[in-house]
């Protein structure tokens, strides 16, 4: 099985959203020690996947974690589960730590327009579209998890990826597009 | 209602952190007006977390280290805004006091906001019904509306819409009649301009 079929499997980080979901109000330091003990690994494999040396990871890891005990009353699992919101604490971290910049939109911004109400045929619990999601990862076509996977753990941009995989530009391009239009399209509910 | 949207390979790439800094600029702008894109970045992060927590586990340190340090006062960022009149994810590009506009051809004026590699990222205001002398690109060009709306031949772009043009794409704005247009524009590599008027044009603005 390759590795973005085998990521669409639930796994214990469900238990991790019901942790860190109290730890904001709770300050528990176990619960804390529960999800490093889950995560801090992953998050420097993930970081060591992408190239960052191991003692830099490590580092940064550490760094991933104190930001999620500091920011914890932020987050919110109707909206993101304890795996995806780390995944963004990490990635904006190495950005940083890179020297680049990411920008990003501002919620609080008067410009911003906010999501309209949810409609009935679209589905807007996080932890059901989570599970939908994941289904449509494991069913992409081995092509587009390719391509998926070089994207998360390349940090190429997407002409290097299309000469690593000997395929014109276009087409590295249609296969990221088609995987997330296919994974997005889960969402609608069908009536 | 928003139109036009970036292509979903950029919203995937912006979502897993390797969109270079000028395209990010435009898609984070088009987040701050468009509900439907970011629920397609989220899409895509969902797919980074699990990644993440699926990933085979290295050997890490324990929590001894991070424990010590909880009780730190967590780095506030600051985060000024300013009174620009354009969305927040341009302040850090904008000057404090006015946008420094400069002119570069009839009916147009243009301020640079980033010029990083080969890629640039500025405004561009169009007069009523003025035209961008037609070019083609070298490297990707992305356009968002950010007042007015334009033409390009085949198509309209209005408010918080993007275009995402490549080496394939011939066009020739132009500006609408009575309201003109501004634009944030980043454009990769040299435009490659049609004629003689286009080529000087493309002088003037450095690109
Ligand atoms: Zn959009």
């Amino acid at each position: 099985m390759n590795d973005v079929a085998a990521a669409a499997v639930p796994t214990p980080a469900q238990e991790m959203t019901t942790l860190l979901s109290g730890l904001g109000a709770s300050r528990d330091r176990d619960d804390f020690g529960r999800l490093f003990a889950f995560y801090a690994p992953r998050v420097k494999a993930y970081l060591m996947r992408q190239g960052t040396e191991a003692t830099v990871a490590e580092e940064l890891a550490q760094e991933a974690m104190l930001m999620v005990w500091q920011k914890a009353a932020l987050f919110d699992a109707s909206k993101a589960s304890a795996s995806t919101w780390i995944f963004t604490i990490v990635r904006n971290l190495r950005i940083d730590a890179l020297r680049r910049h990411r920008p990003a939109f501002d919620p609080t911004d008067p410009m911003f327009i906010p999501d309209a109400p949810p409609s009935p045929d679209y589905e807007s619990e996080y932890a059901e579209m989570q599970d939908r999601i994941r289904a449509a990862m494991s069913e992409l076509p081995g092509e587009q998890a390719t391509v998926i996977r070089l994207a998360f753990f390349e940090d190429k941009p997407h002409s290097e990826i299309a000469a690593q995989l000997a395929l014109p530009l276009g087409t590295v391009k249609s296969r990221l597009r088609l995987a997330l239009r296919r994974m997005a399209s889960v969402l609608e509910i069908a009536t | 209602m928003i139109q036009r949207h970036p292509h979903d390979d950029l919203l995937l790439s912006y979502a897993a952190g390797s969109l270079d800094e000028g395209s990010s600029l435009i898609v984070a702008t088009h987040l701050t007006f468009c509900a439907k894109c970011r629920m397609d970045v989220l899409v895509a992060e969902t797919v980074g977390g699990a990644l993440l927590d699926a990933i085979a586990p290295v050997e890490m340190g324990d929590a001894a280290d991070v424990m010590d340090r909880l009780d730190e006062p967590a780095a506030v960022p600051s985060r000024a805004t300013k009174e620009t009149g354009f969305p927040r994810t341009l302040d850090p590009y904008l000057p404090d006091t006015t946008v420094a506009w400069r002119w570069f051809g009839p009916g147009l004026h243009y301020a640079e906001l980033l010029k990083k590699g080969g890629t640039k990222v500025g405004l561009l205001r169009c007069a009523p019904g003025a035209e961008v002398p037609l070019h083609s690109h070298r490297g990707e060009e992305l356009t968002l509306v950010l007042a007015g709306n334009y033409h390009d031949g085949e198509s309209n772009f209005s408010y918080g819409d993007v275009q995402c043009a490549d080496d394939t794409l011939q066009h020739r704005p132009v500006a609408h009649a009575d309201i003109g247009c501004t634009v944030l524009i980043m454009n990769k590599g040299n435009l490659r301009p049609k004629s003689v008027v286009a080529r000087l044009f493309v002088r003037i603005l450095g690109m």
